[in-house]
């Protein structure tokens, strides 16, 4: 520790820290304009500059650092005089445009000027004037009024790793310009922007910073839910703003958090409940339903009805969505997109792990050793994770190792890259194992505490042939063993898989050998972690709610726990219950006659002609939903829902963090919060009106649950209710035997979630559609040499189940044999293509 | 007692007498008013558009919150009020709003004859504040 004075009072704080930092231990504000704490300093302002004892010149506070006895002055009549020319100096060409710029009233320049009583202008410099640059999209820029601080730069650079923004030219003609084709539209640059250089275009000229009322929320397009303020004003979110300070962000956003909020006041949304297509009044639609369900259960019984939920509605919603379903209609038929993705990995990690989500924090992932990512692409499934991964490797010192068959964002940062072929997760995962035990990397003893089937595991791993796995995988020795190596000599270490494994058609088995690769690496000691990614919002909320046949809320197994449930909501419970699977099957062979989508689109789902083939027999189809689709044209009744900022309620993020969020504006049209609308048929139905709160809510469920024993809760805005790590029991581990699947041959069509976009959402929104307004086909150079089609071609896709057109780029990203598509676009329909429940298919490809 | 009756009395009516009236003959005769009078708002026009930019200040600062705003982008990518209106009835007069203004964009004239025969003709758009 070094004492110094700061001020005549005196502080101890650890070496290395800053001045500045030091002052604001103390309290004691000094000004900054270019210090920003998120980034490295920048020292170029020279505002916070300060006296000390025994040094000739004022010195900048920012990048000072303390030294053992200093005696520093923070105010003084040469201090002030100083800054104020400073301030003088950068304001020589300063336009005086305070009025049309938008940063006026949040602009740092105002504020030090008004605090300092900068009123004249001494200096007097030629005027460069560059031009405003107009052509980017979604942000202008506006040189003029640039001070040349380099937050946006560094926030690019350091924190997102986009390596877009830069400085252009040199003295007075520098300037901010940007490699456009690296920019991920993350919006960063315009919220930490002290003046109004960066401007952001979806919000220009919209309100004043002072007329906007910011209501803390979670944004709810990924599962990282990063904490947000959405700013208000006259029933409409203008803007999507977030702290530095108390969030797990750090005041981060990506392009769906910053710029994707625009789908909330779309002129198409839903906005009244339409019954055979025409409009109706909320009473005459909830009247048909109920005498659907009535009448269907009468002639059929309940086994004919069934619902499909979302992550993209709240705890709340899924819990009353299960709740009307189980004791209300009487029936268990009940699931959600999870069924192709979240509950594969469930299913592994409970077994073997016994997890029900992510082991850890989120911030453990920062303080990683070392982090391997196993079949995900952190930045397009939950951008925060890739922060969190770029704070591990490029700050901390930490390794990374990228498991995946395309090269990823942070593939630039990664020490080793695997990019195996498609369809050898399996082999990847045991041959890693086999490296860790050759290459004495395994803590036996850790192990022998932990693993109830130690045996088991080392007769796996001594039957593992690498050769083999070289052969399935196509990656050379070396890099394999450089990978272990990696994993192996890192205390803490972080796993993290995501859809490549879970929406593969054997997620389960994938998922089970990542899980068990996560045991030989040691990442369950509570300093590690594994996080499994799933590209949507509230998927771990889905599962803990039990929107799913085989568990009720709280992963409680449904044949076992079905009389506790019973008592408790003085109901019986059906028997039995159909998965999704199983109730596509029904509805082909015509038993399903009743299906309820809440904000599901299973025009999404893998097989989606089959899936939209089954529905078009359905006889009643009740759609619930904000956004008209193909499934609002077949519906019986539609029945508008809301978006996240017009209803209350809370999300579980991929680390099972739950957050509550207020409502911030009034429902869009005629349109009812989700909640109320399940509320209201469950009154209608059960013949007894159902009073609804949110504490209601997690009161019953902490009661009949386990979800929140030993959380803590957080006095915040938010209400953030923290899980702890997991602390492995003894014995607590299972190694999973895992047969390798044959590996695939010939060109292969793999679909993810495209970086831009966040399921279908946010293809409504229209600044994320500006940037990316079509799903692209993403090919190698020597594929599309083959098909005879260059970049910005159409290329036709067969497959086995159905074949779409789409534009494609030549890109280095996807290996040769491996097309790459996203499933966020309805119009490139990709999903027709793959087989049921699969993310990877056998293609042809012909020139379109 | 008589000669004060008849004093007084002479005052009184040598003001009756034409040419020594005090009331102003309204409406036939209307008084000019002082120049810092603070009337009905005008909108200053440029040549080519409205002086204001609609920086939002009126409105933030009038007391009586009178003023709507809705700023939005014209060709030349300029900020311009596409709404400005003044619900009079509301008005104070207090005069912040010219006060407050930046570019010096709005003025009080010296119009006080505001009544008029329906609440919606006291509300004065764009078009209306910009007459000279």
């Amino acid at each position: 520790m070094v004492n110094l004075t700061i001020d005549g009072k005196s502080v101890s704080v650890p070496e290395g820290t800053t001045i500045l930092k030091a002052a604001r231990q103390l309290d004691i504000h000094i000004p900054t304009l270019c210090w920003l704490e998120k980034v490295s300093t920048t020292g170029a302002c020279r505002v916070c500059a300060v006296e000390i004892e025994g040094v000739d010149r004022p010195m900048t506070a920012c990048d000072t650092p303390v030294k053992e006895g200093i005696n520093v002055t923070t105010q003084s009549e040469k201090l002030t005089r100083g800054r104020k020319q400073i301030m003088e100096l950068i304001l020589v060409n300063h336009p005086l445009d305070c009025p049309v710029c938008d940063a006026g009233g949040e602009c740092d320049l105002q504020d030090i000027c008004y605090d300092l009583d900068v009123t004249h202008q001494e200096f007097k410099a030629d005027d460069v004037n560059p031009p405003t640059i107009n052509h980017w999209p979604l942000i202008q820029q506006v040189p003029n009024r640039c001070i040349l601080c380099e937050k946006c730069v560094k926030v690019c650079h350091e924190l997102i790793g986009a390596d877009a923004l830069f400085v252009n030219e040199k003295g007075d003609r520098a300037f901010i310009d940007k490699k456009v084709e690296n920019c991920t539209y993350c919006g960063n640059c315009v919220a930490v922007c002290p003046t109004g250089t960066m401007i952001s275009k979806p919000f220009k000229f919209k309100a004043r910073p002072w007329a906007l009322r910011k209501v803390p929320s979670v944004c709810t397009y990924c599962p990282s839910q990063c904490q947000i303020d959405l700013n208000v004003k006259d029933n409409q979110v203008l803007r999507v703003t977030s702290n530095d300070e108390g969030t797990t962000n750090n005041g981060n956003l990506c392009v769906g958090g910053f710029f994707g909020s625009g789908y909330i006041d779309n002129k198409n949304r839903l906005q009244e409940p339409t019954v055979e297509q025409k409009p109706v009044s909320w009473d005459k639609a909830f009247e048909r339903v109920v005498g659907e369900v009535e009448r269907i259960k009468q002639e059929s019984g309940a086994e004919a009805i069934a619902g499909f939920s979302s992550p993209r509605l709240t705890n709340e919603e899924n819990y009353l969505f299960q709740k009307l379903f189980r004791a209300a209609i009487g029936t268990n038929n009940i699931d959600t997109e999870a069924r192709f993705g979240a509950l594969r990995t469930l299913h592994a990690l409970n077994k073997g792990l016994g997890l029900q989500g992510a082991s850890n924090t989120m911030a453990a992932i920062g303080n990683a050793d070392a982090v391997l990512i196993f079949g995900a692409d952190p930045t397009a499934e939950a951008p925060a994770v890739d922060w969190k991964i770029q704070d591990a490797v490029r700050r901390n010192g930490g390794k990374l190792v990228i498991a995946n068959m395309r090269q990823v964002h942070l593939t630039q940062f990664a020490d080793s890259q695997l990019s195996y072929k498609p369809g050898s997760e399996i082999a990847l995962a045991h041959g890693l194992g086999r490296l860790l035990l050759d290459r004495g990397h395994l803590d036996e003893d850790d192990l022998k505490r932990t693993v109830s089937n130690l045996d088991e595991l080392k007769a796996d791993l001594a039957a593992v042939d690498l050769e083999q796995v070289i052969a399935a995988t196509g990656l050379s020795r070396e890099a394999l063993e450089q990978a272990a190596d990696i994993v192996g000599q890192a205390d803490k270490v972080v796993v993290i898989l995501g859809s490549d494994i879970c929406k593969s058609a054997s997620g389960i088995s994938k998922s089970a050998a990542v899980a068990n690769l996560t045991i030989l690496s040691g990442a369950l000691r509570t300093d590690g972690g594994l996080f499994p990614l799933d590209e949507k919002g509230n998927t771990q909320g889905v599962l803990n709610m039990g929107v799913y046949p085989e568990a009720l809320p709280g992963f409680q197994s449904y044949a076992a726990t079905k009389a506790k449930f019973a008592k408790a909501w003085r109901c019986d419970l059906p028997d039995g219950g159909l998965d999704a699977d199983a109730i596509l099957q029904e509805i082909e062979a015509g038993t399903i006659r009743f299906l309820y989508l809440a904000a599901t689109n299973p025009q999404n789902f893998p097989n989606s002609s089959r899936w939209l083939k089954a529905l078009e027999k359905v006889e009643v189809l009740v759609v619930q939903d904000i956004f008209p689709s193909e499934m609002t044209r077949l519906a019986t009744v539609v029945l508008p829902g809301s978006s996240y900022a017009e209803k209350s309620g809370s999300f579980t993020s991929l680390d099972q963090t739950v957050r509550s969020f207020n409502q911030a504006i009034r429902p869009i049209g005629q349109s009812r919060a989700d909640w109320e609308i399940f509320a209201e048929l469950y009154g209608r139905l059960s013949k007894s009106p159902m009073t609804f709160s949110q504490a209601d809510i997690f009161a019953e469920i902490s009661e009949l649950t386990s979800l929140y024993e030993g959380a803590s809760f957080l006095d915040d805005d938010r209400r953030t209710c923290l899980q702890k790590p997991y602390q492995v029991a003894d014995q607590g581990l299972q190694y999973q035997l895992v047969s390798v699947a044959d590996g695939v041959e010939g060109l292969q069509l793999l679909t993810g979630t495209s970086a831009g976009h966040f399921g279908t959402t946010s293809t409504w929104a229209p600044a994320p559609l500006e940037v990316e307004p079509e799903g692209v086909l993403k090919v190698n150079a020597e594929d599309a040499k083959v098909a005879g089609v260059a970049d910005g071609d159409q290329l036709k896709l067969i497959s086995a189940t159905g074949s779409t057109i789409g534009k494609i780029l030549i890109s280095e990203s996807v290996p040769q044999g491996l097309i790459f598509a996203p499933h966020n676009f309805t119009a490139l329909g990709i999903q027709q293509l793959m087989p049921d429940g699969d993310n990877l298919t056998s293609v042809q490809v012909a020139k379109a | 007692m008589f000669k004060e009756f008849a004093k007084g009395l002479s005052i009184t009516l040598k003001h009756l007498l034409p040419g020594n009236c005090t009331t102003v003959q309204y409406p036939k005769q209307k008084l000019e008013m002082p120049p810092r009078f603070r009337g009905l708002h005008r909108l200053i026009p440029t040549p080519d558009r409205e002086k204001c930019v609609a920086c939002y200040l009126c409105p933030t600062v009038c007391p009586a919150k009178c003023i709507t705003v809705v700023a939005a982008e014209n060709e030349a990518g300029e900020k311009y009020p596409a709404v400005f209106e003044i619900d009079i009835l509301r008005c104070i007069f207090c005069g912040y709003c010219v006060e407050a203004c930046p570019m010096e964009a709005i003025e009080m004239t010296d119009a006080y004859e505001l009544a008029n025969f329906s609440r919606d003709d006291f509300h004065f758009d764009k078009q209306r504040l910009l007459k000279p």
